[in-house]
């Protein structure tokens, strides 16, 4: 495993010394600012709202629920984001070095094929991180100035980091199938945009079967689950297992790159 | 030490290499020259474990390639053909990366040597994509010794430097090839001829000649040819009985050249130097013309199609 940590620091080098790291955070944040801070500012009127309607109808005002109104919209659209934005960390991976030629450098240094995965993996998983990381610091301006029920947001958290987990493998591994990133980068959106909506058809069919399988299937609903707080092994089995399919069948590419040429 | 066992290749119908063995000593140059698509290139990474070979077998110092991958290619430092190299890159980070992926120890060392031995220190702390082709080159040899390999592979070495490069890597070639395994590719002969100790001749995926340079031009000349000057015109005659042709006869000012041929064997040459003197004739040069490893390649490449 001695291979892993020089591909890390590579990956890690090449994504912070060209734009590219800080082009996808900046934009990312923005965005995602730009969604928080209007899902809070619509809270924030409709608490005004409700306490004046309580005022004009002399009723108690209803008690208003900052996690289902601010967090759990903000981190079902934070995944949204993740959808697009992931896609372009790791449309590079493995095209671009097809491209120049420099696998055949990493293919010929005495390395498994699985440190060179990891390495780049964890490369993307750490910049996937700092931007979830950034966005934490809404959570934060919440707590101080509010009182979100903490646990959900911390699940929520938690499965949206599985979620770019999965991604990040998968897109991988749609990487390792080209040698240009732009169809990397869209096969991979392509892919994830189904995987978010296919649960869609399954009110076209009655048998409870394929409904179960659609659902089970459905990414959008297992993150549901951690969002609402509940942190279920079957989901937690599900986004690990996903993952470990994106790296199993990247390497299964590369030894098909060995093959083929 | 390198050893190919019926090495095969195919890209789905095209058979890229076909049944090449050989074995690489230590301390051993081979040269593999062959046309352009002759499956050099392909052999090399079958050697080096980038491609997987579909039968045969690769051992580098007795460890199978196919079998255990992460060992061999410890031994093994690779020049690709197109010294493809991270343009984003520093050439000392680069250089640093690749000893990193080979576990050097020695890291200041080994980085201080090939600095020094593939004259990088004009670049040393450039970026990849702003240096020349020359030095990329340069960069490439660098990557592949800077782990101190015993076997070093190097694909088309010397193509894109100029020619006082081409001299200093030519020379560094010879120096490794005294402590380790090389193996190149070319298809400039003269290159074959003046750096490697064996060449072996490759067209179509296959063994068409093997032998050191001197060895293939000696089985190749079924003719000997003699160049000579002499003071006065020869006269066909005067060679009658023995099987000599005049290829050619020219006047130089105020003698002549004459450009003669016979089977190569039986050495006619002191019949010829008798017949001439005898005849009266004054002889100032006489010199044998070897052919060139461009005939041997071209006559041995001729012969397999």
């Amino acid at each position: 495993m001695r291979g892993i940590g020089p591909i890390y620091k590579r990956e890690i080098n090449s994504y912070f010394t060209s734009p590219v790291a800080y082009v996808i955070i900046t934009a990312f944040l923005f965005i995602a600012g730009f969604i928080f801070y209007n899902l809070l500012s619509y809270f924030a009127l409709q608490c005004i709202q409700s306490v004046r309607y309580a005022q004009l109808y002399r009723m108690v005002p209803p008690p208003m629920n900052v996690n289902s109104w601010v967090v759990t919209p903000f981190l079902q659209n934070l995944a949204f984001i993740f959808l697009i934005v992931i896609p372009l960390l790791t449309m590079r991976l493995f095209a671009e070095e097809k491209r120049q030629g420099t696998m055949e450098m990493l293919l010929t240094a005495p390395i498994s094929s699985w440190e060179i995965i990891l390495g780049k993996f964890f490369a993307a998983t750490t910049v996937f991180l700092v931007m979830l990381a950034l966005t934490f610091i809404y959570q934060i301006m919440l707590i101080i100035h509010g009182e979100p029920d903490i646990p959900p947001v911390l699940s929520g958290y938690l499965g949206i980091f599985l979620f770019g987990l999965t991604f990040i493998a998968l897109g991988m591994f749609i990487s390792s199938l080209t040698k240009n990133q732009i169809v990397a980068a869209f096969v991979s959106i392509v892919l994830f945009l189904f995987l978010w909506i296919i649960n869609w058809s399954s009110i076209f069919t009655t048998k409870t079967a394929v409904q179960d399988t659609l659902s089970y299937l459905s990414i959008t609903e297992h993150l549901r689950e951690f969002i609402k707080g509940v942190v279920d092994t079957k989901s937690l089995i599900f986004f690990l297992s996903l993952t470990f399919l994106g790296l199993f069948l990247t390497d299964k590419s590369l030894q098909i790159w060995r093959w083929k040429g | 030490m390198v050893e190919a066992v019926s090495l095969v290749k195919r890209f789905g119908e095209v058979t890229a290499v076909d049944n090449l063995s050989f074995r690489v000593e230590k301390n051993e140059v081979l040269g593999f020259l062959g046309p352009n698509g002759a499956g050099k290139t392909t052999t090399m990474r079958m050697l080096t474990g980038y491609f997987t070979p579909t039968s045969g077998e690769v051992y580098i110092n007795g460890i199978s390639m196919v079998e255990n991958p992460r060992e061999a290619k410890r031994f093994i430092g690779y020049l690709p053909e197109h010294p493809t190299l991270y343009p984003d890159m520093r050439v000392e980070e680069y250089l640093r990366f690749v000893a990193e992926l080979h576990g050097v120890k020695r890291m200041k060392e080994r980085l201080d040597y090939v600095r020094e031995v593939c004259s990088l220190s004009p670049v040393w702390s450039r970026l990849i994509s702003q240096i020349s082709k020359g030095f990329c080159q340069r960069v490439g040899l660098a990557m592949a010794i800077v782990h101190n390999p015993s076997v070093i592979i190097l694909d088309e070495p010397t193509i894109g430097l100029d020619p006082e490069q081409i001299i200093e890597t030519r020379n560094l070639i010879k120096t490794l090839g005294k402590e380790h395994s090389v193996i190149l590719s070319t298809h400039i002969l003269s290159e074959a001829n003046m750096t490697c100790d064996r060449v072996m001749i490759i067209n179509k995926g296959r063994l068409v000649g093997e032998g050191t340079p001197e060895r293939l031009s000696e089985n190749l000349r079924k003719k000997r040819n003699i160049s000579l000057v002499v003071g006065s015109e020869v006269a066909k005659t005067l060679f009658s009985g023995i099987p000599v042709e005049i290829q050619k006869q020219e006047k130089l000012d105020d003698k002549f050249r004459l450009e003669l041929s016979f089977p190569a064997e039986e050495d006619l040459c002191p019949e010829l130097v008798r017949r001439i003197t005898e005849a009266g004739i004054s002889l100032y040069q006489m010199q044998e013309k070897k052919p060139t490893l461009e005939e041997i390649f071209l006559s041995l490449v001729k012969e397999a199609l």
